[in-house]
């Protein structure tokens, strides 16, 4: 009997027994006894006991009235009317000779949504409200009183105000808008457990207006503070803009500007007026010259291009470790009983560029882990942290051998971040009642249980993450604490720490904005002088590079999440969510250049090859064009190259998943 | 179809005396409850998750109540079609940190269970979910749909817009694999 027919044969079976006909008494194949059996236990399986609503979500339903009239909180709102009139994601109100109108116009906690809607339309297009950069009515300089002025006289009116929008948080746009949590709640005289409506204004901050000086014409608003940025935008003779901050050396104005990438675009300092407004100096794009090393790659395509079939073999391959882009190991799991996994490695040249490739397997890799190798820097050994077996393993190509490091270990997931010297594995412990998980350092000495470890951060508890090492002294950590199971617990908001080792001194980064970052898992660069995070703002995530030496931070203004470092500390890779796929970006470390190189309806993961010039993407099941595509596939993209290739499995392995990948970096001599 | 499925037709004067009387909304709610919240689990594995889903999925069920077609589909099919939205775009949202179980965080290890019988439960219990959380998404989507909606084929063929045969075969072949998986889970448990 053919799979098919099997489950044909098992439907009808379990559709007779749910209705309580007896099924005829006849021999019923193994499989389809033994399917029987585990759907009557998946199905007899009810966790509902351990709900903690059933009982008050019951009689809320009964009691509440549905159509019960009054102001949502503004995550909860749709609200159109005010989308419509504005146009933008957001509406910049600058205050300037009209700010008493629209104060009297619009109280300061504001009304209800409609209310507000009807009012402030008109303002729009009667340019009360100037809305952006591109559309705002030019105003003659000398009709109004100079920036300098008016801030004097009326430094209580001075700001910028903000409509909120749905799914905003208080610290989102105190982020957004680069002032504190706390100065934000002081400017509007709120509480930290204010709610705040959609449609509300809010003043968020201290820009400052500067008009082009009279006599310039027309400016130009380059995406960068430099001549050599390209021209993003212009600005008329006497046109207000809101200048956000300047570039270290003073000569350039980083702008409002709801038109470019980011929202800000950036003029020379020396055709605007006032020439010394005070605003805070902000990052800025990388200098063209030190970031440009090699020839930026062509656009990507999205569409697969070719394949490359795998010749599976169990001869080791000793291929010699020339290969810049390393060696891609990873893992076969058979779709079918016995799941037995296998591991395999191929070199990434050959993947890339030929119809067939060998791929040598690697035996000993634990038959039921899913877990992918994390090579040492060196590509001379590989960390393993096995959670079926409870072990943390090594492998060594060389002798292709593994040896076991420490037994049993418990790792709360499967972390292994070598040390850029590649003496330490970062890793998280779990303690015996599973609520803790140190941040814990493993150097191997050789044997089983003889390691040298470091919990460095012991004292401060919970569960700790390492993100990553800043140098070989460095390291990033997360920290945070989840309810215990079955407990009442306390629970801690992630937070960010560093700890350098040699003096044991831990200190938490509490980056200007605070902790609302952290629940986007910060990525730090490879040279450990920034982070690249996923902002949450309703239901979109806002890409930002952080520079860990300041506070400086660059908003990229791209709805991004999973940012990942390429090893040369040039690009980023990064996931967008559309409505109903997920799309791949590569940009450069600023968010230039930004190029969608793959897309999949369901979440991809990729992970960068050692040299930076490819991306192996891991493809999950039933995202593809064709809802048949029933197992996990690899891509990949080779930047140099433009292409995207889809690796297959000969014939005879057909029946096997790609899963784990982790590049081999090349052997160093 | 079948119009003459009992608990097709009962439901349908339920939902439709449910619009106007609460009381007959919350008899569908004691009914669903634990199917939608058990449905919720086996996908998020997050209880605070399916908690939160779970209210979503019973508050946007009251609201379009009123325009329940029993003539199109039976009840549970209308109703998981609602939760399986909200849990595609609480994943989707969520999904930003795939590395990241807070399941697993959480652990396996402190039970409120005292009777060794309520433990040995829990274990088969937290095995079920790890073997579970081993499936691909669309494997937990149909077998979640499958045994604990209760839906047949047809149903959730039509629901997910994957043939018959195909969400036969992937049913068929999911809860294969959930025993082997449960069975490798049961091997490292002992030793």
């Amino acid at each position: 009997m053919n799979e098919r027919d099997s489950s044909e044969r098992f439907e009808r079976i379990w559709e007779e027994k749910k209705r309580g006909v007896k099924s005829e008494s006849q021999e019923l194949t193994e499989p389809i006894s033994q399917a029987l059996d585990t759907a009557e236990r998946f199905s007899r399986a009810d966790y509902s006991d351990e709900s903690k609503i059933r009982e008050s979500l019951r009689q809320k339903l009964l009691d509440e009235n549905p159509e019960k009239p009054g102001r949502k909180p503004a995550s909860q709102v749709l609200w159109g009317s005010l989308r419509l009139a504005a146009g933008a994601a957001f509406v910049i109100i600058m205050i300037a000779g009209f700010a008493w109108s629209i104060r009297n116009l619009i109280p300061p906690q504001g009304p209800a949504g409609s209310q507000l809607s009807q009012q402030s339309a008109p303002g729009l297009e009667t340019g009360v409200i100037s809305a952006t950069v591109s559309t705002a009515t030019p105003m003659p300089v000398a009709a109004l009183p100079t920036a300098t002025q008016m801030l004097s006289s009326q430094p209580a009116v001075n700001g910028i105000s903000y409509v909120v929008q749905e799914g905003d948080t208080l610290s989102y746009i105190a982020y957004k808008f680069g002032v504190s949590l706390e100065s934000l709640l002081e400017l509007n005289s709120l509480s930290i457990d204010s709610t705040i409506y959609v449609g509300q204004i809010l003043t968020v901050g201290t820009g400052q207006p500067v008009a082009v000086q009279p006599g310039n014409g027309i400016v130009n608003l380059r995406s960068g503070p430099g001549t050599d940025y390209p021209v993003v935008g212009q600005v008329a003779e006497g046109e207000q803009v809101e200048a956000m901050g300047k570039s270290s050396d003073g000569n350039w104005l980083m702008v409002e500007s709801s038109d470019t990438p980011g929202g800000v675009a950036w003029v020379s300092a020396g055709l605007v007026a006032p020439v010394d407004v005070d605003v805070p100096v902000v990052q800025t794009p990388p200098d063209e010259d030190t970031a440009t090393p090699t020839p930026y790659p062509p656009p990507s395509p999205v569409a697969v291009s070719s394949a490359v079939t795998l010749t599976l073999t169990s001869d080791p391959l000793n291929l010699e470790p020339v290969d810049a882009a390393g060696e891609l190991y990873f893992l076969l799991r058979p779709m079918t009983p016995p799941v037995k996994r296998q591991l395999y490695h191929a070199q990434t040249a050959c993947l890339a560029s030929q119809a067939a490739c060998p791929a040598a397997l690697v035996s000993g890799y634990p038959e039921a882990e899913d877990s992918a190798l994390a090579w040492s820097p060196d590509g001379r050994q590989a960390a393993l942290v096995s959670s079926t077996t409870s072990q943390l393993m090594l492998y060594s190509p060389q002798n292709q051998t593994w040896s076991i490091v420490l037994s049993p270990f418990n790792a709360s997931m499967s972390i292994a971040l070598w040390s850029p010297d590649g003496y330490w594995i970062a890793t998280s412990a779990q303690d015996a009642d599973g609520n803790t998980s140190l941040l814990t350092l493993i150097h191997p000495n050789g044997e089983p249980n003889n390691v040298t470890t470091r919990t460095p951060a012991a004292e401060l508890g919970a569960v700790q993450v390492p993100l990553g090492w800043l140098s070989a002294n460095e390291l990033l950590f997360m920290r945070y604490q989840v309810e215990p199971k079955g407990q009442q617990g306390e629970a801690i908001e992630p937070r960010l720490y560093r700890v350098y080792l040699d003096s044991s001194t831990i200190e938490e980064l509490t980056l200007s904005n605070g902790w609302e970052w952290l629940k986007s898992y910060p990525a730090p660069s490879p040279d450990g002088s920034r982070i690249a995070i996923s902002l949450p703002n309703g239901d979109r995530s806002e890409l930002a590079v952080i520079d860990l030496t300041g506070t400086d931070q660059m908003f990229f203004g791209v709805n991004g999440q999973m940012p990942t470092w390429s090893p040369d500390g040039l690009q980023l890779a990064y996931l967008v969510q559309q409505a109903d796929r997920t799309e791949i970006y590569i940009s450069r470390w600023d968010g230039s250049e930004q190029r969608k190189v793959f897309e999949w309806a369901a979440t991809p993961s990729f992970t960068w090859s050692p040299d930076s010039q490819y991306l192996l993407i891991t493809a999950y099941p039933g995202g593809g064009a064709s809802a048949e595509i029933d197992r996990t596939i690899f891509y990949l993209v080779s930047l140099s190259g433009g292409t995207l290739e889809e690796i297959r499995l000969p014939e005879d392995a057909a029946g096997n998943e790609f899963l784990a990948p982790a590049f081999q970096p090349p052997v160093s001599p | 179809m079948d119009r003459n499925d009992p608990v097709w037709l009962e439901e349908a004067a339920l939902a439709q005396r449910a619009a106007n009387d609460r009381y007959y909304f919350a008899t569908l709610y004691d009914r669903y409850f634990p199917r939608v919240y058990n449905y919720m689990r086996f996908r998020s594995s997050d209880p605070e998750a399916a908690d939160d889903l779970t209210s979503l999925v019973f508050e946007k069920a009251l609201k379009e109540i009123a325009h329940y077609q029993a003539e199109r589909a039976p009840f549970a099919v209308w109703l998981f079609t609602i939760a399986r939205n909200a849990l595609t775009d609480h994943l989707r949202a969520g999904r930003r940190h795939p590395w990241l179980s807070l399941d697993v965080l959480r652990g396996h290890s402190n039970s409120d269970h005292s009777t060794e019988d309520a433990l040995i439960e829990a274990e088969t219990q937290d095995n079920l979910m790890r073997a579970l959380a081993r499936l691909s998404e669309r494997e937990r989507d149909l077998i979640a749909l499958k045994f604990q909606a209760g839906l047949n084929n047809r149903q959730i063929a039509e629901m997910t817009r994957l043939s018959e045969s195909n969400v036969g075969v992937t049913v068929f072949r999911a809860i294969q694999r959930l025993r082997v998986l449960m069975e490798e889970g049961k091997r490292y448990e002992r030793a």
